[in-house]
């Protein structure tokens, strides 16, 4: 069973050179460097929490944030701030009979959502698991597959992202409130804010959270300029990110980057408010379930067989 | 929940969001000139395309629903195929209501009816780039069906094919076969003699035509139409068109053109969902299959439950053997019914639904007394029918003529208040249940006869022979005829049986009772497409095609050695493999199998397999095909084609879309040479069957393709040549000119706007518009030209009536009844919505969703067989035999299955959805060039039920044929069980 | 105010004053602390990536640390309970030295908690009114709140009994026996709170069993006394303290009661999750038995184990407990054993097999390490200083001249030992 685990990542260890440099520099100056890559910077340093600023200040933030993403990312990145819409409650439909475990979806959110490219963020887990196994046995499934084609003969596959639970443990669990849940639903964090505790991945029973153990690593002709506060503007080194619905685009009246690039159709999005979207058409007519319903985290993500592949009527 | 808000507004709110610009316009009632600035404006700036995204808008080819595709291609890869937004099969605009900028597009949040795909449809991406593709042409270097090929250019294919010669000298038994190539079959123009048949006793006074008619084509599905009938009808010049239809809907067809009196390729004729509001469903399997399946699957979910102006006493019958998912929809909802009626008695079903309507007046009495336009007109009726109408009750039992009445004329004559008159001269209306004597015989009104007929047989003994509660066909016509928009439709269940003209003719019939013919919300049947043209010299077809369709038996013999198929307006293909063996009518000397896969499609296929193996009675057969599909697998030559993405054409939409519709097929990838504008794929060395066609009839000197072949001066070298000549004649103009709204689009479509669909210009009520026109017309009730011809088999007249029969064999004899004490099971078949026909288990996508099928039984059934899901059991049918390319054949005529206990399954079925089981297409091993070609077991996993498909006890080699329609046995065939 | 600025001074100097080896000793510190700097320096740097934590896993060594000195830090009370509670004189005497451990190993949490932060400047938006504390609903936040309060407690204890002593006067009971009685609850609750830190989560089935925070306690109450064992008896062979065998028996024989409640829980938890075999038991499989072929804990847990039972054993027995041999090697056994079960036993089988079932494996690379140690060496440091200055007061040593009273009487110091020998 050695296949499925990574070993302790190599390349992690510090080499005795730098190491003595380091000690060098540290025992010359005992001083704790600034932790961002700039310079820095009060007004950064002070910035008020995104909810508690009025629309005045959000403006000069975003100026100001724009402003040294430009020289950051070389490139001139539009930070906005739609907020939700009256009347919305995004909700997300995966079908599971339907995914071939291509991993699309997840190379699409990088790119949409300025993911860092290395070290590799991927806001989307798919997993893979052996049929007739343990249904959802999620410590035999595979994450790490790699076949020369997919859909394999004998697997399914079940990608996993930010559920965006209507009764989010993370958001309980940040001790800053630097995360919280957007009234159409989508739980969001402000990068800003974030001191990088990592106490919400440890409350995430879905895995989705993901922390920016270095400074993100974009090449500046792969950054999507157009972002979103709560989304997916570049983000800093040591602050925890996810999965927001591309909040974007949704927002916007988009589907998220995902549903668009999935190429079997196996991912549906729509307004849970709306008895005519499709989303309630799939939740009301089709077998749906929720990963680890036994949390009562009340995802908005629904998981659904739209076709039978057992035996089973 | 007062936070919701409509998804209108709510689209209004996205839409505001995207770009304050961009306002969402109401559409409903736009005139054709602002559709088209509409269409103009967001066509002006459409797509986001930048050097690596493009967008292409082509038409679907996973299933033949003919569906609008976007195509996204990045950096000129396919990467996602969606609905085209302006087809109406992707979006519904009638729902709607309003037309979305091109912004928009991509869908707002709220719900997903903006271009809306099914799961074939999108895995068309994998079709694109299957590993299973063929990538060059292949000449066999083997026994036919040995799997074993080489690789050849196309110069050497053309070659060989159309100049024949020693081409096989290298393989044992085949050295002195002398193959006699195309050029020289296809102008032969002297008379087929002697030489050529052993049967010219058989043949009409013309006699079976020139030797040309010895080349056979033979399609599956005929997408490249109109260029494909030109090659095989027009530039060869011979009526040996095969087509799937016989073993498919073609009756469904026929019937519907005949009844309701249609131009042909209409495509039938379905319910108005939007304004139905009781909907029976007779063996369509709606939301799985028939046409547009996905559309169709949105109309009826929306108009049917979700949004139509009927939603509230919407009721959905679904009679059916099978609890398809269109009945466990109907049933879920609580506003519908499944009855589980017992195969191959529709005939029962449907003549008891006639008797008690006519018992219980629940038909239209009014409409049904008018005899004529004038009539018609005058009481504010679009149509009107032949029910009052005189006719015969002598053979043969032709409609009473003026001339016989003494009233001068040829045509029609009926009844007013008792007393003759042309019907034509008749003002009010005429007498609707009557019969006169005149000159000593007895004459009755259409009415009459159907009257008697239906009252042949009493409800309670329908309902017995059908197997369903008694009474229910009595509550069920009375809820159909007293509702305010009835429709009863069908698709294959009870068409495609031996009784099938005549089940269709019913269904027709119960319809026209009801007066929703041409109705909104009623029956209403397709509408003309727009089209184009290329002229050319041309040839014309003449003598006698190889299956006898559209040929009345006139031979010297009173009757014919096989069956002959006058009414049959489609081929009737299965006859054709089961008669080429023996030469008749006559012999032929090439085949050519395009897109097409008789092998593992046909019922009681073994019969084809035969054929295609011997090299007498087919000597030189060429398929062209994308894959190594089971029967080019048989052939000598296969060429490879492009898959649809990769080809010019178009195609129109079904009935159950109101607009006007072409769409226009288009590589969504390759590129074509700037100047010669010839094709090159993706896989370089494949090409565009229609590339093919031309240059063998080039080689073969055959007139309409090459120099001139469009008329002088309008050469016809390629695809490109003839497509950009199609689009610019009739309906179209620009050609293929890429900044034509017409490319970027992906087609023409007409104003969808709710005006345009339906017209109040009548007093009775709303009819559709049938956009490209339609004439005002009469419906035939009675089908004089059946009751004119002869079954060849026996010389007996065939009924103009429908008639209660299960299965008839070719001389209309009732199946054996001693056969059911053997074979007590019935064979039944259906499709899966995430396959195609053959075509899909080698497109992984599809065939990972479910990775096999089972034999279906019910509980019951298996109770008594005792057995359970997952275990084994035998089968076998009066007339299966071992075919050794099936895994699962014990030698025989037995072959296992592993069973699936479903009480969706009716008791007494042997049931086997079709597509699993390939053994062909990738799912074998075979050889090119001695190396092993790619190919992958899940594609051959599950179960095929066409080799135990019984065959017509007096021809003993063929499936049992409708003859009238047709149409092939597709169901109830007895078969008999066992548990291994 | 100029006599606290003079006495500031006077500690000072105090502090600074020493013989070579205590020189050598404070050098040492100081490289490792300097070690330490240059590392989080780099970490500031380039990221936690240079840290073996990752998303599966994504609290380490770091978090394992503060939660066993959160524990060292709560075990002060247990010889607060019954020096004052119940009079116990020969631990009363040494109450001041255990809540000095105390106040060091707060101060070591919050650094470990610093350096686990990937955004350490704004840690400020962690604290009430200028921050945005999520309170109540965030454990974290709680645990900030009884975490200061704790160190602000015994400071406070401290600085007072001290002051008191350095002006040569006995500290009033009176005055300070509520805030006494409040540590002793409280430091219950620093415990408890931490516990619920990792308890509150349905996400992490090993963490969200109810025994865990008795087991948090219960380990505890004997990994903080047995470090304070070992602390009283370098002190007390370095200085003039006297400390009693009694005091240090009492305190063993109350590890022996704490071990073996430890083991009894460690035993439910190990009954529950094996018998009833739910896949809740992987992680505890993983500890013990390892999980799909990953072993890296086991060896560290069995040694633990077999640690805590061995101690449990020495302690249990009044002869064995009462040799100083036997009863310093239980010590070290029972320090060693509630790092390994309390530190990375705790944290890291929270998190394998992750919320996904992957399984990685986490083990501390060299920046943690020496992170580590250089906050160990400072807590160290601290306590060396704490002991430096307060021991001459305790002493009697050291004197300040403060208020209306500041002559040190030496015969009150040998009062108050004969005392303490009387008992
Ligand atoms: N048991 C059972 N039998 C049935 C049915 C059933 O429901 N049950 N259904 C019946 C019906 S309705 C029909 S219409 C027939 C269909 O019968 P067919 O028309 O024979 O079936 P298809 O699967 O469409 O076959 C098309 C063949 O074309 C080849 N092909 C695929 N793509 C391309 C391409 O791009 N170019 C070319 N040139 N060739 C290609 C494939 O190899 C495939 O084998 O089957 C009938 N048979
Ligand atoms: N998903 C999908 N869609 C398709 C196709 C496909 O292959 N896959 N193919 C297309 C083609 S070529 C065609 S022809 C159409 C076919 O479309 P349909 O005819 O609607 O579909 P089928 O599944 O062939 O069978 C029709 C229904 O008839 C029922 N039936 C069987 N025997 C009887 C009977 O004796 N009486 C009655 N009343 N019902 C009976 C079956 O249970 C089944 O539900 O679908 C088209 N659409
Ligand atoms: S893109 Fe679609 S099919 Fe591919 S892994 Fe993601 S969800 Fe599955
Ligand atoms: S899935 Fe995890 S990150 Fe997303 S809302 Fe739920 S708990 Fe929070
Ligand atoms: S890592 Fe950031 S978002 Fe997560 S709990 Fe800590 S402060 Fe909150
Ligand atoms: S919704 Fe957007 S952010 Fe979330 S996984 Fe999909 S692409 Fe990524
Ligand atoms: S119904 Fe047929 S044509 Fe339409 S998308 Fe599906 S496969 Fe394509
Ligand atoms: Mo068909």
């Amino acid at each position: 069973m050695s296949k499925k685990i990574r070993s302790n990542p190599l390349g992690i260890e510090l080499n005795r050179r730098t190491f003595l440099k380091g000690a060098a520099a540290g025992l010359a100056a005992t001083v704790v460097r600034p932790a961002a890559a700039g310079a820095f910077n009060w007004d950064s340093f002070l910035q008020k929490h995104f909810r508690e600023m009025n629309d005045a200040e959000i403006k000069k933030v975003i100026g100001r944030l724009e402003k040294e993403a430009a020289v950051e990312w070389k490139k001139n990145i539009h930070i906005g701030t739609a907020k939700a819409m009256p009347g919305v409650k995004f909700g997300y439909g995966l079908d599971l009979s339907r995914c071939i475990g291509c991993r699309r979806c997840v190379y699409a959110c990088v790119d949409e959502n300025n993911q860092s490219r290395t070290p590799q963020v991927h806001w989307i887990t798919v997993l893979r698991f052996k049929k007739g196994e343990k249904w959802i046995d999620l410590e035999n499934s595979e994450k790490y597959y790699s076949p020369k084609q997919v859909p394999e003969k004998d697997f399914f596959y079940m990608p996993v992202q930010c559920q965006q639970c209507e009764n989010p443990p993370c958001v309980k669990a940040c001790p800053t409130q630097a995360t919280w849940k957007e009234p159409d639903g989508i739980v969001v964090i402000d990068y800003n804010w974030c001191i990088g505790c990592r106490y919400c991945m440890a409350a995430c029973p879905y895995g989705a959270r993901r922390f920016n153990w270095a400074k993100p690593n974009i090449p500046a002709d792969e950054i999507n300029p157009e972002t979103h506060y709560l989304g997916n503007r570049p983000r800093y080194k040591g602050v925890v990110e996810k999965c927001t619905f591309c909040i974007q685009r949704t927002r916007a009246g988009k589907y998220p980057a995902c549903v668009e690039v999935c190429p079997v159709g196996a991912r549906k999005f729509g307004n849970l408010l709306d008895p005519k979207s499709e989303i309630r058409y799939l939740i009301e007519n089709k077998r749906v379930f929720r990963l680890k319903e036994d949390m009562n985290t009340n995802p908005k993500f629904y998981y659904f067989f739209a076709t039978n592949i057992t035996q089973a009527d | 929940m007062n936070t919701e808000i409509k998804r209108r507004t709510f689209l209004k709110i996205s839409a505001a969001a995207v770009a304050a610009a961009a306002v969402v316009s109401n559409f409903k009632d736009a005139e054709a000139a602002e559709w088209k600035k509409q269409i103009g404006k967001s066509g002006s700036q459409p797509d986001p395309v930048d050097e690596e995204v493009k967008i292409v808008r082509s038409v679907c080819l996973m299933c033949h629903g003919g569906c609008g595709i976007q195509a996204k291609v990045v950096n000129g890869e396919l990467a996602r195929l969606t609905g085209n937004p302006y087809h109406p099969n992707t979006y519904d605009y009638t729902a709607k209501g309003d037309i979305v900028e091109e912004s928009d597009l991509d869908a707002g949040p709220a719900g997903k009816d903006v271009g809306s795909l099914c799961p074939k449809g999108q895995a068309g991406v994998y079709a694109l780039y299957s590993p299973f593709r063929l990538q060059h042409p292949l000449k066999r270097v083997g026994p036919r069906g040995s799997g074993k090929w080489k690789t050849i250019s196309w110069e050497q294919a053309i070659k060989e094919i159309c100049h024949g010669g020693y081409l096989f000298k290298n393989l044992p038994g085949e050295e002195n076969r002398k193959v006699e190539g195309l050029k020289s079959i296809v102008n032969n123009n002297d008379p087929i003699g002697k030489e050529d048949s052993d049967y010219l006793d058989e043949a009409p006074p013309g006699g079976y035509g020139p030797k040309r008619n010895q080349f056979v084509w033979a399609h599956g599905r005929n997408e490249q139409s109109p260029l494909t009938p030109r090659f095989v009808n027009e530039s060869i010049g011979v009526p040996n068109m095969l087509n799937h239809c016989s073993r498919c809907a073609g009756t469904f067809y026929n019937v519907v053109e005949d009844v309701l009196n249609l131009p042909p390729y209409e495509i039938g004729a379905y319910c108005d969902y939007e304004y139905c509001d009781y909907l029976i469903s007779l063996g369509s399997n709606i939301t799985q299959a028939d046409y547009p399946m996905q559309t169709r699957a949105r109309y009826l979910q929306k108009f049917g439950k979700r949004v139509g102006p009927y939603a509230r006493e919407f009721k959905h019958v679904v009679v059916d053997p099978r609890f398809s998912n269109g009945a466990a929809k109907a049933t879920h909802s609580g506003a519908g019914e499944w009855v589980p009626i017992k195969p191959t008695t529709d005939a029962y079903f449907l003549l008891g639904m006639i008797r008690w309507i006519i018992e219980n007046n629940g038909y239209k009495k009014e409409y049904l007394s008018l005899p004529n336009e004038r009539a018609a007109k005058k009481k504010g009726y679009r149509n009107w029918t032949d029910m009052t109408y005189l006719v015969s009750t002598k053979e043969p039992k032709t409609y009473l003529a003026g001339k016989e009445a003494g009233l001068g004329q040829s045509d029609f004559v009926v009844l007013v208040n008792g007393k003759p008159k042309m019907f034509q001269e008749v003002d009010g209306s005429a007498d609707l249940d009557a019969a006169v004597v005149i000159n000593g015989a007895e004459y009755k009104t259409v009415f009459r006869m159907l009257k008697e007929r239906a009252q042949e047989v009493t409800l309670g003994e329908g309902e017995a022979v059908c197997d369903i509660p008694s009474g229910t066909i009595a509550r069920i016509a009375k809820e159909f005829s007293s509702a305010k928009h009835p429709v009863i439709e069908m698709f294959r269940g009870p068409v495609q049986q031996t009784n099938g003209y005549w089940n269709g003719q019913a269904l027709c019939i119960v319809n026209i009772l009801v007066d929703n013919v041409d109705r909104k919300g009623g029956f209403t049947p397709g509408h003309a497409a727009y089209k184009g043209d290329v002229k050319g010299n041309l040839r014309k077809a003449g003598g006698v095609s190889v299956c006898r369709h559209k040929s009345k038996y006139q031979g010297k013999n009173a009757t014919a050695t096989r069956p002959w198929y006058p009414l049959a307006r489609r081929t009737v293909t299965p006859e054709f493999f089961g008669s080429v063996r023996m030469g008749y009518p006559y012999k032929i000397k090439a085949y050519l199998n395009y897109y097409n896969n008789p092998v593992f499609t046909m019922p009681h296929n073994a019969t084809v397999i035969d054929a295609l193996l011997d090299l007498k009675a087919m000597p030189l057969t060429f398929s062209i095909d994308a894959y190594m599909g089971e029967t080019s697998a048989l052939c000598d030559y296969v060429l490879p084609d492009t898959e649809y993405l990769e080809r010019l054409g178009g195609f129109k939409t079904y009935p159950p879309v109101k607009t006007r519709v072409w769409a226009l097929r288009q590589p969504v990838v390759g590129s074509f040479d700037p100047k010669s504008h010839n094709y090159r794929a993706i896989r370089p060395d494949t090409k565009m069957a229609d590339d093919m066609l031309i240059d063998i009839a080039k080689e073969c000197g055959l007139p309409g393709f090459g120099k001139d072949g469009g008329g002088p001066g309008i050469n016809i070298n390629n695809s490109w040549d003839y497509w950009n000549e199609y689009y610019k004649h009739y309906d179209f103009k620009e050609g293929l000119d890429p900044k034509s709204s017409f490319v970027k689009l992906g087609g023409k479509f007409e104003n969808p706007a709710p005006s345009k669909q339906y017209t109040n210009a009548y007093s009775s009520g709303d009819y559709v518009t049938f956009p490209g026109g339609r004439p005002v017309r009469a419906l035939y009730v009675y089908q004089q030209s059946t009751a004119l011809n002869k079954n060849s088999m026996t010389g007996k007249y065939f009924d103009g009536l429908p008639q209660y029969r299960t299965i008839i064999d070719c001389k209309e004899q009732p199946l054996d009844p001693a056969i059911w004490k053997e074979y007590p099971f019935q064979l039944h078949t259906w499709k899966d919505a995430f396959h195609t026909q053959s075509r899909t288990m080698n497109n992984l996508w599809l065939a990972s969703i479910k990775p096999q099928n089972y034999a279906e039984i019910n509980p019951l059934d298996a109770g008594r067989l005792g057995v359970k899901t997952g275990d084994w059991v035998k089968a076998k049918s009066p007339s299966s035999r071992h075919i050794h390319l099936y895994h699962n054949s014990m030698g025989d005529g037995w072959y296992k299955f592993q069973v699936r206990v479903t009480s969706r399954i009716r008791p007494g079925l042997f049931s086997i959805c079709q597509s699993y089981a390939r053994f062909g297409a990738g799912a074998r091993k075979w050889y090119a060039n001695g190396k092993e070609q790619p190919h992958d077991e899940r594609v051959g996993a599950g179960f095929h039920i066409n080799p135990l498909y019984m065959t017509d006890p007096v021809l003993k080699n063929v499936i049992m044929i409708d003859p009238v329609g047709g149409g092939t046995q597709s169901n109830g065939t007895p078969i008999r069980l066992e548990r291994l | 105010m100029g006599n606290i600025i003079k006495n500031f001074f006077k500690s000072l100097w105090q502090i600074t004053r020493g013989d070579i080896k205590y020189y050598i000793w404070i050098a040492f510190l100081f490289v490792l602390i300097a070690l330490g700097i240059s590392a989080y320096a780099r970490q500031l740097d380039d990221g936690l990536i240079i840290t073996a934590m990752r998303d599966q896993v994504s609290w380490g060594v770091y978090i394992s640390n503060f939660t066993f000195l959160v524990g060292v830090a709560a075990a002060a009370v247990l010889l607060v309970v019954p020096a004052y509670l119940y009079n116990f004189k020969p631990i009363k005497e040494i109450v001041l030295f255990g809540e000095m451990v105390a106040i060091a190993a707060i101060t070591m949490c919050i650094l470990f908690i610093m350096v686990d932060l990937g955004q350490p400047l704004r840690v400020w938006h962690l604290l009430p009114v200028v921050g945005l504390m999520n309170f109540p609903s965030s454990l974290l936040a709680w645990d900030v709140i009884v975490l200061s309060g704790y160190l602000f407690i015994n400071l406070l204890l401290v600085l007072y009994a001290l002051y008191r002593l350095s002006i040569g006067k006995e500290y009033k009971l009176s005055l300070i026996l509520p805030l006494i009685l409040l540590s002793i609850p409280w430091a219950v609750s620093i415990h408890t709170v931490t516990a619920f830190l990792y308890n509150g989560f349905p996400s992490r089935p090993f963490w969200n069993a109810s025994i865990l925070a008795p087991r948090f306690l219960a380990s505890a109450f004997c990994s903080g006394p047995a470090i304070m064992l070992i602390l009283f008896q370098i002190i007390r062979k370095l200085t003039k303290i006297e400390i009693e065998d009694r005091a240090l028996f009492k305190i063993a024989e109350l590890v022996a009661y704490a071990m073996g409640i430890n083991l009894f829980l460690l035993g439910a938890e190990v009954f529950k999750e094996f018998y009833s075999g739910s896949i809740h038991k992987a992680p505890l499989e993983y500890l013990y038995l390892g999980l799909h072929g990953k072993m890296r804990l086991v060896p560290w847990m069995w040694t633990a184990l077999v640690f805590n039972v061995t101690a449990f054993v020495i302690f249990l027995i009044p002869k064995i407990r009462e040799n100083f041999i036997t009863l310093n090697i239980g010590a070290v056994l029972i320090v060693l054993g509630v790092y390994i079960e309390k530190g990375m036993g705790l944290v890291i089988p929270g998190f394998v097999p992750d919320t996904l079932g992957e399984i990685y494996e986490y083990w501390p690379v060299r920046p943690e390490f020496i992170i580590t140690i250089g906050i160990w060496a400072f807590g160290a440091l601290l306590y060396t200083l704490l002991l430096k200055f307060a021991i001459p007061v305790y002493t009697g040593e050291l004197r300040f001249k403060g208020g209306e009273d500041a002559a040190i009487d030496p015969a009150m110091i040998n009062k108050h030992r004969r005392e303490k020998s009387e008992y």
